[in-house]
């Protein structure tokens, strides 16, 4: 694999993905200690109006908001709930999504059926209409978003596991292992699943910049996350109002925050793409004949 | 009378056809159809036919891959298809598999060294460095440095590769093992490595083989005795000598003389066999190959020859006999 | 002698994959006659369908470069020719078939049209007199009912079939030169007769060459006049076809021989060659062959043998033929 990693280094646009994406999550993780001011901070109660809506300057990367707050802080903090939600979503949908893809791809039959049939169902809900009756019907916060999401994407995790599985059980190493006297499980998971986790993966990279999105649409709307903890979306939505007074950075820096990310994802996904690919690493394969 | 270690009694497998079945007759390709033959210890039975004719099928059949529509296969005196899943399981520490395809039949992210030891793994037969030393002990079997342990299949040749899926094989100690085009992928130089390798193998350890191919060459040099199957069915059945000194059925008269001999000039007296095989959907009724057999006569449309001795075992199923 | 109609010359093609490159084709003289037909053996990646896509002008298809020699057809040389006028002799004068006649055919088009085309592209028909040679030549291939053929889709045909369509669009034009690249290796056995029969019919009737390119030697020992064993993109061994097989001179064709199994006593040793082709990543230095030649001396771990005449128009690139 020295070889795929190479290559991977090689490759600017993942490696400018990954970079995105290392540094937007140490600095979530890190938060604490970049920051000079608590994001909850509210500085025109010990320092009146002169900080409020302060443009970016020096002590205040990012400018304030209108009741003081560092931008700069709100922006770090908040990209600790969009990679909260991202992770935490996309590995319920990935534990459902395998899960259930796998089971139905591998037995087939009537197994298969009713997964599907269920997977349909949920590719045929109004994906956001869905997410927002949740969140307006329970009590908003974390935990609902990331399942809600999480519940939401398992299905199209399923069809592509699903579809997968299909084409590798046909394969003959997987006919040789039953061959061999391997259970269905040991088969599954020995030989079917290293064996399509490459696009799995791919995809649930692909998918973290989708659900980022998501997540500041529902903050921007208000169904998500609820202030005072910092989101990008709902930064966006607050500092809308703002835009025309001419303090654009309210809204501008976690715009770009979730542009920086999105991007990240995107492009890390892609790079896995290339890098995953087993046809580009076929030492005899691609010679064929003569 | 004792028995053989493997006999097949009148099996057949028919599949069904996508796209049919709604609103419109199912259409069932019988692939095998009627299928009956003996296998002893230590024995290599070739079986060849040309594409479709369902000599594969027999081989996943025999293995329990598959299921019989109906039919027997006794095995040391059990049939198979009466097995639940765990005695299937069980079984194939018995009788094994070698593909055609070696770099399709190995798990491209394993490394040869656990492909080998998957089934000592999973038959319980060895585990920590009592498995390891007899994956090498394996390897060493199919002639391969212990090193290879630690190659993933993209990294080893073809003849490499099929070593490995050989030595998988015989990692359960097999009494048979069906061998499904094991060498048809294969160069010249190399398919004869692994065809003596096959040889050696079955001298020192004594299983038994079902060898599947559609080279009358390799079947001839390996066989002890040979099958051949047109659309099925089994039309010639008997020693090896027999089969390709004697050939007794117009089809296997046809086949033979269609293979390419490698002395240039010695014109063979040709029975040129035309048109192509037909649909196993709807096979012709009576003899299979009537409609494209010089000998034809009017019985082979109406009825279906049983296989019928000859003489001196030569099995044989043609009215000309 | 008949008139020379191909010539090629220290052909070279190489490959370039990641940076490395693959010298598939490395050094490869031969000579075609009017009306010869010449087989082309060897194993896999010995660059022989490399050799006949180089010489038919269809490598800048694929990652690779002809980077040497030269190709002379009816003393024209083709690899200086424009495009267009390449594009001209292929599929007229000079054509080919392939392994697989199913991707070698396109599936959204019937089998009338894709041969019509040959027709209207060559010899600027009209699409419906196009058709009516399209079912004249299907039915010089052996197609029955051509006239509802051509109205099938290449799928709905059996590979022998497709293989005859192949073949009919390949020889439309009455080709001076037709070149087979394993034409019935996916074949089974009878169909494979049929289309080799089918194939000395043809060139009987038409009076063109033919270059037969095959792995397999029983194929080549009944249908070729002489034979060019090719090893590790270098030509080893010329020889006319009786020669070749009663008396190889080259270890390696010896081994080839050796390594068919069904002609000795059955349940004997094959023997054959130790080892495996080199990867065309990697060739040996000196003799491509010496590491898995029982006869390898010194001097073939450090000298590549040229390619001399040891007998009656027979070549041989061999050290143990050199000495005298």
């Amino acid at each position: 694999m020295e070889n795929a990693w190479s290559r991977f280094l090689k490759n600017k646009p993942a490696m400018a993905g990954l970079f995105l994406v290392t540094v937007i999550a140490l600095a979530a993780v890190f938060a604490p200690y970049i920051t000079r001011y608590q994001p909850t901070e509210q500085l025109i109660w010990t320092e009146g109006s002169k900080v409020q809506l302060v443009p970016p300057c020096s002590r205040f990367w990012f400018g304030t908001d209108i009741y003081g707050r560092d931008m700069f802080s709100r922006v770090v903090y908040g990209a600790r709930a969009s990679l909260l939600i991202g992770t935490a979503s996309t590995a319920i949908s990935l534990l459902i999504g395998i899960t259930l893809g796998a089971l139905a791809g591998y037995y087939g039959g009537v197994v298969d059926d009713i997964i599907s049939w269920l997977a349909n169902v949920f590719f045929a809900f109004p994906f956001i209409l869905f997410v927002l009756a949740l969140v307006a019907y329970l009590p908003p916060g974390l935990p609902l978003m990331y399942a809600a999401i999480g519940i939401v994407n398992w299905a199209g995790v399923a069809r592509l596991v699903r579809g997968q599985v299909l084409s590798v059980r046909e394969k003959e190493y997987v006919e040789a292992a039953e061959a061999l006297g391997g259970s269905g499980a040991r088969i599954i998971i020995r030989h079917i699943l290293p064996n399509i986790m490459a696009p799995v993966l791919v995809q649930a990279t692909l998918g973290m910049g989708g659900i980022i999105m998501l997540e500041s649409s529902l903050s921007f709307l208000g169904f998500g996350i609820q202030p005072p903890t910092p989101s990008w979306g709902y930064e966006i939505a607050q500092g809308r109002q703002y835009l025309l007074t001419g303090a654009w950075w309210w809204s501008a820096f976690p715009g770009m925050a979730i542009m920086a990310l999105v991007m990240g994802f995107n492009l890390l996904g892609d790079g896995l793409r290339d890098l995953l690919d087993p046809r580009n690493d076929d030492a005899y394969g691609w010679w064929g004949r003569g | 009378m004792q028995r053989s270690m493997l006999e097949i009694k009148n099996l057949k497998k028919y599949f069904p056809v996508k796209g049919s079945g709604f609103l419109r007759p199912r259409a069932l390709v019988k692939a095998v159809d009627g299928v009956s033959f003996t296998l002893d210890k230590g024995e290599t039975l070739g079986l060849v036919g040309e594409s479709g004719c369902g000599k594969s099928t027999v081989g996943r059949l025999i293995l329990g891959l598959i299921r019989p529509t109906e039919g027997e296969i006794y095995f040391q005196g059990r049939n198979i298809p009466g097995m639940d899943r765990e005695e299937i399981r069980r079984m194939r520490r018995d009788i094994q598999l070698v593909f055609q395809d070696p770099y399709g039949s190995l798990d491209p992210r394993m490394k040869a060294g656990d492909i080998v030891g998957e089934a000592l793994e999973i038959h319980r037969i060895a585990k920590g460095k009592d498995k390891e030393k007899r994956v090498e002990e394996l390897l060493e079997l199919v002639g391969l440095k212990p090193q290879y342990k630690a190659r993933y299949p993209h990294q080893l040749s073809g003849g490499q590769r099929q070593r490995i899926a050989i030595a998988r094989a015989l990692a359960v100690g097999p009494r048979l093992i069906v061998c499904d085009e094991p060498v048809s992928s294969l160069d010249v130089s190399v398919q004869a490595q692994v065809i003596d390798l096959m040889q050696e193998l079955q001298q020192r350890l004594g299983q038994a083989y079902l060898f599947i191919s559609h080279d009358l060459g390799v079947i001839r040099h390996i066989s002890d005795r040979v099958a051949v199957m047109y659309l099925g069915r089994i039309v010639e059945l008997a020693r090896r000598d027999q089969v390709f000194d004697r050939p007794a059925h117009p089809y296997t008269r046809a086949m033979l003389a269609a293979v390419p001999v490698l002395s240039p000039h010695l014109k063979k007296e040709r029975v040129p066999l035309e048109g192509e095989v037909p649909n196993a959907i709807n096979p012709p009724g009576g003899c299979r190959f009537h409609t494209r057999c010089v000998h034809a006569l009017p019985v082979c449309s109406e009825v279906e020859p049983a296989l019928s001795d000859l003489g001196g075992g030569h099995l044989c199923a043609c009215h000309l006999f | 002698m008949g008139e020379r109609i191909l010539a090629v010359r220290g052909l070279k093609t190489h490959y370039y994959i990641g940076g490395r490159v693959i010298k598939a084709v490395d050094g490869l003289d031969f000579d075609l006659e009017r009306g010869e037909t010449l087989g082309i053996v060897g194993e896999s990646g010995c660059g022989k369908s490399t050799a006949a896509l180089s010489v038919m002008g269809l490598i800048s298809l694929r990652a690779g470069r002809v980077v040497g020699g030269q190709v002379l057809f009816k003393g024209k040389s083709l690899l200086a020719l424009p495009g267009e006028e390449m594009r001209r002799i292929r599929g007229s004068e000079m054509s080919m078939i392939f392994q697989e006649p199913m991707t070698s055919l396109n599936p959204v088009l019937t089998i009338g049209r894709q041969v019509s085309e040959v027709f209207m592209v060559h010899k600027g028909m009209s699409r419906r007199e196009a058709l009516d040679e399209a079912v004249k030549i299907l039915s010089q291939v052996g197609i029955p009912a051509p006239g509802q053929m051509i109205r099938e889709y290449p799928h709905r045909l059996s590979g022998g079939m497709r293989q005859r369509a192949m073949i009919a669009m390949a020889i439309a034009c009455g080709p001076d030169v037709l070149i087979a690249d394993e034409p019935t290796s996916e074949l089974d056995v009878t169909v494979q007769d049929q289309v080799l029969r089918l194939l000395r019919e043809l060139k009987e009737r038409i009076g063109m060459a033919m270059v037969l390119i095959t792995h397999d030697l029983g194929v080549v020992a009944e249908t070729v006049q002489n034979v060019l064993v090719m090893y590790a993109g270098r030509a080893v061994e010329y020889s006319d076809v009786s020669g070749l097989f009663n008396e190889p001179m080259h270890p390696y064709t010896k081994g080839l021989i050796a390594s068919v199994p069904g002609l000795g006593k059955a349940g004997e040793k094959l023997g054959g060659i130790k080892g495996e082709p080199p990867s065309p990543l990697d060739l040996p230095g000196g003799c491509r062959f010496h590491p898995r030649c029982e006869h390898a001396r010194e001097i073939c771990r450090i000298h590549e043998p040229e390619l001399v005449r040891v007998g009656d128009g027979r070549l041989c690139a061999c050290h143990l033929y050199n000495d005298w």
